[in-house]
């Protein structure tokens, strides 16, 4: 199958809910033109990982659920239906250290949090749990937050699989 | 047993010899048929490239499929050269299907037999996006073809002796839309056009870039664009039409809007994939449209509506059976329409002047990208 046409499937197929329409296009904007000084920095992964680890963030939703908090700008398979978790890829899979990213509202502290959505590589579609909140979804020639774009970029095979939906940090201590 | 039952028996004893050896012999009379391969008719207006798992070439006129060009998983464009009789796409390959080395080639397919004759490899930097300008002819020697890895840059083949000629950088700026002479346009994340001219061998001689003329944050165009005569049209988010010159400069118009006051009180909205489509020869405008809140760009038109360009006034409105995120249009003087409809898996064809739907073909699959010939 198409991998192009697939990761389309997944990213673009609405859900019936979208969050998209609370938030205003302007609020959204300006908030993520605050973390995007650290975009063209951004950490490998297991750096991702360790930061949110190391910190004690309070959690509330189900990570199988398009409508869990972290993935207010998601787009694709949720990689906790595909044999992995929301932050881990499945086994076999390769992390694109490479990543889009939003700002979402953690309901159980009320914080905006820094999330980076990191693609899974190296299988075909997993094609569960399709899931599209991508609210700040941006044209092509703005990739940083943009959709249609395969972001499997340095990894050995850039067959799209899932995504992970990782804390970078809050949005205030990046701006 | 009776008389007639015995009689009866006899009868099929001996009819059923009888058929069998007349059988055999109207067998043998028969000439059996040879197994062969078609090739394809000259190409026409009409006929229309869906991509999807295989780019499927149909004839609107007709609704029948004339043939498939392979493509690869990762290709969502092709181009097509008349003049040589090729249709090229990009595609990247695995040595183990989704893994093992990559192997990036633009491949040229005969256009008559649809078989691929020739390949050039090139930088294993295609970008995998889902966009048809990731590839087009610059000149008449060259493609273009977009790169992403993520850093942005466009590979140059030439075609008349099938060779990569190079790379040239393009950062900040995305995709390949021709332009006349040796040019390409691209649009960039600043909110500019940029305009790249190459030399008689490929190699990149001079740039230059258009004035600003869209805020990429508050209200940023599609990066999706269709050609007019002299250059492109492209439309924001909020529907503001910019009709783009091209000839020593970029020249950029003043914006018109799709909407009315009363299409913005009822939330109107442009959305979906391939968004708008323009056929110059009757200059007739068509745009997907649906009511939505923010954050609409991508969800699918319920509506198309159609728009005397020049005069910048809406024509005819029709409400589509089921929304879509893809049309097109043919370029010739009686333009057809082509709707994706993804629910059913079917392809509307209309007359692009009257909105007429003129039939429905079956089994079309739901191609996001639609390519005329």
């Amino acid at each position: 199958m198409n991998k192009l046409i697939a990761l389309l499937d997944a990213r673009v197929a609405r859900s019936t809910r979208s969050l998209a329409k609370r938030v205003s296009r302007r609020g959204f904007l300006s908030r993520f033109g605050a973390v995007l000084v650290g975009v063209g920095a951004f950490p490998l992964l297991p750096v991702v990982r360790e930061a949110a680890a190391a910190n004690d963030i309070p959690e509330l939703g189900d990570p199988q659920n398009c409508d869990y908090w972290r993935y207010c700008a998601f787009g694709g398979n949720l990689c906790s239906c595909c044999g992995g978790s929301h932050t881990k890829c499945p086994p076999g899979t390769e992390a694109s250290p490479v990543a889009w990213v939003g700002t979402c509202r953690n309901p159980a502290d009320g914080k905006q949090y820094l999330i980076s959505y990191n693609d899974c590589c190296g299988k075909t579609s997993c094609g569960r749990c399709n899931c599209h909140r991508s609210e700040g979804d941006t044209p092509i020639y703005a990739p940083s937050k943009s959709n249609n774009i395969l972001w499997c970029f340095g990894t050995q095979s850039h067959s799209y699989h899932c995504t992970v939906a990782l804390i970078y940090g809050e949005s205030s201590q990046v701006s | 047993m009776t008389a007639e039952r015995s009689v009866s028996r006899v009868f099929c004893a001996l009819l059923i010899p009888l058929l069998t050896v007349l059988a055999a012999q109207a067998v043998a009379e028969i000439e059996p048929e040879q197994m062969g391969s078609t090739t394809m008719a000259a190409p026409q207006p009409h006929w229309l490239i869906t991509i999807g798992d295989s780019a499927s070439i149909w004839d609107g006129d007709t609704g029948e499929l004339q043939g498939n060009v392979n493509i690869s998983d990762y290709t969502s464009g092709v181009a097509i050269d008349r003049e040589r009789g090729l249709i090229y796409a990009p595609g990247s390959y695995y040595s183990r299907a989704t893994y093992g080395e990559r192997t990036d080639v633009l491949v040229f397919t005969d256009i008559e037999t649809l078989a691929p004759v020739a390949e050039v490899v090139v930088p294993t930097k295609l970008a995998a996006v889902f966009h048809r300008a990731v590839i087009n002819p610059v000149g008449t020697d060259f493609i273009g073809l977009y790169n992403m890895t993520p850093a942005m840059s466009v590979s140059i083949v030439n075609v008349e002796n099938r060779s990569f000629v190079g790379e040239i950088s393009t950062a900040g700026c995305a995709l390949v839309y021709p332009a006349p002479g040796r040019r390409f346009m691209q649009i960039c994340g600043d909110g500019t056009l940029q305009l790249i001219t190459l030399g008689r061998d490929g190699r990149e001689t001079d740039r230059i870039r258009s004035e600003v003329f869209f805020d990429p944050e508050t209200d940023p165009v599609f990066d999706y664009a269709v050609p007019k005569d002299d250059g492109w049209i492209l439309i924001s988010f909020a529907g503001l039409v910019f009709e783009v010159s091209i000839d020593d400069e970029i020249t950029i118009a003043e914006p018109w809007s799709l909407l009315t006051e009363e299409d913005e009180e009822d939330s109107w909205r442009i959305g979906g994939h391939e968004v708008f489509a323009y056929n110059s020869a009757r200059d007739v405008l068509l745009t997907l449209m649906h009511q939505g809140g923010e954050y609409g760009h991508e969800d699918r038109g319920t509506s198309i509506w159609a728009y005397d360009f020049s005069n910048q006034r809406r024509g005819y409105q029709i409400e589509l059976t089921e929304p879509t995120a893809t049309i097109a249009v043919s370029s010739d003087e009686a333009p057809l329409l082509f709707v994706v409809a993804p629910e059913s898996e079917s392809l509307e064809v209309r007359n692009a002047v009257t909105g007429r739907l003129l039939r429905t073909i079956k089994e079309a699959g739901t191609p996001y990208l639609l390519q005329r010939f």
